[in-house]
């Protein structure tokens, strides 16, 4: 009389990672930190975003003429910032921090276009963390004149605070850094390429002026 | 004489076996020697003198069909045997069949069961998960503003104490350069008792402690404006 009706070992379902970290937080709101720039009789406040273990992006305006900088994570940790420098070409800076980061995203390969999605991950007015969507509506070059070359212009709603912003695409890569917005509520973004050409040239970034 | 059917061997009542009739059911009739049929035909060769006819020995069927069908008799008492012995094994699977299927059955509707307990606790901790991340969310925010907060006052307290120190400064300046115009005006009222050359020097040194006050004040007007 057989007996091996049921087989001893069932076939498993192969299932996705998925984007979920241990403690249930998406990666797009891992990879987001909090700056705190004290100035010499001012304080401010921005976003950035991690690209390694112990590497933030953020704006240059963001972080020059501070005291001190303090970086805070998702989840209310403080970390430690150790240097930080600026670009010269375009509203970008690079904090280094003495201890891991939770999570960095991928760089996309290219920069958006006009009709792509996307999702901006930051602190405006610095408050909560907070991700908003909208699309890229336009490139276009910089009205302010921090940036060379084209910028990104999107319908997502962004604020004092959210400079600095990661803007992610639908697989949560990095397709550039919110830098400021305008009158009609639009967010102007430096796109990817932008930045990876400057990280891949370590001459483009000094020494962040510290206020006096 | 007709023998007697062989001894039957005890089978259950599953399957029947057709008797043989029995033999005597059919006439007995003389066998009388062969007649020669009339044929009005060139006639025969006459028929030699029959033969004595040997008897036939009563109603015998011939041994050969005895054996036959006594063969036949126990191939089908084997048959049916062999089908009964199967027949009861089939039950006997087809009952353990049923009790497999009812007890897998069982187990089944068990883990839909858990399945569906698993589903709704599941669906809980997602709940409570999503209002575990809000409040976590909530949490550091507070924490930041703290942080805001405390880095203002720590400012603003530095500050305070950096006006605060230059205003002393600027206090201690113009009370000696107050204290020393005093003095000096009380020498100037009896100028004839003192050298007019030292007389003269304590009155640039009165104005120099008078300048540093004035220093001082500038220091703490720009203080102030920060």
């Amino acid at each position: 009389m057989p007996t091996g009706f049921v087989p001893t070992d069932a076939a498993t379902s192969t299932t996705s990672r998925g984007h979920l970290s241990p403690d249930g937080f998406d990666a797009a709101q891992r990879i987001a930190v909090r700056i705190r720039n004290v100035g010499c009789n001012s304080l401010s406040t921005g976003s950035g975003f991690a690209i390694d273990a112990t590497t933030l992006i953020t704006n240059r305006h963001v972080v020059v003429n501070a005291a001190t900088i303090q970086i805070s994570t998702y989840d209310g940790r403080d970390i430690a910032a150790t240097a930080a420098s600026t670009a010269a070409l375009a509203d970008l800076a690079i904090v280094r921090t003495a201890t891991a980061l939770p999570a960095f995203p991928d760089l996309a390969d290219r920069d958006p276009v006009r009709g792509d999605a996307i999702s901006v991950v930051g602190y405006p007015m610095g408050g909560e963390l907070t991700i908003t969507t909208g699309r890229v509506i336009d490139e276009t070059t910089d009205p302010l004149h921090a940036n060379l070359g084209e910028v990104l212009v999107t319908d997502a709603q962004v604020g004092p605070g959210s400079s600095g912003s990661a803007v992610l695409d639908s697989d949560g890569r990095v397709v550039g850094v919110v830098y400021a917005k305008n009158a009609a509520n639009q967010s102007y973004v430096v796109p990817v390429s932008t930045l990876k050409k400057l990280l891949a040239d370590t001459s483009s970034f000094n020494t962040a002026p510290a206020c006096r | 004489m007709v023998d007697c059917p062989r001894e039957r061997t005890s089978v259950p009542i599953l399957s029947t076996v057709e008797h043989e009739p029995s033999p005597v059911t059919q006439p007995i009739r003389r066998v009388g020697p062969p007649t020669v049929a009339f044929h009005p035909f060139p006639a025969v060769a006459p028929v030699p003198a029959a033969a004595p006819v040997p008897k036939v020995k009563g109603h015998r069927v011939p041994r050969f069909w005895i054996w036959a069908l006594t063969l036949a008799v126990a191939a089908t008492l084997a048959l049916a045997g062999y089908l009964l012995a199967t027949t009861n094994a089939w039950q006997h699977r087809a009952a353990e069949l049923d009790r497999a299927s009812r007890d897998l059955g069982s187990q089944l509707s068990g883990a839909r069961a858990d399945l569906q307990a698993s589903k709704s606790q599941l669906d809980s901790v997602t709940a409570q998960l999503a209002t575990a991340q809000t409040r976590i969310t909530q949490l550091a925010d507070e924490k930041a503003q703290l942080g805001d907060d405390r880095e203002a006052q720590r400012s603003l307290a530095d500050y305070q104490a950096r006006a605060t120190a230059a205003a002393a400064q600027v206090a201690a300046a113009m009370d000696k350069c107050i204290a020393g115009q005093q003095q000096y005006i009380g020498y100037l009222r009896d100028g004839a008792a003192y050298n007019p050359t030292e007389l003269a020097q304590f009155g640039t040194d009165v104005a120099g402690y008078c300048q540093t006050a004035t220093d001082a004040n500038a220091s703490l007007q720009q203080e102030l404006r920060k």
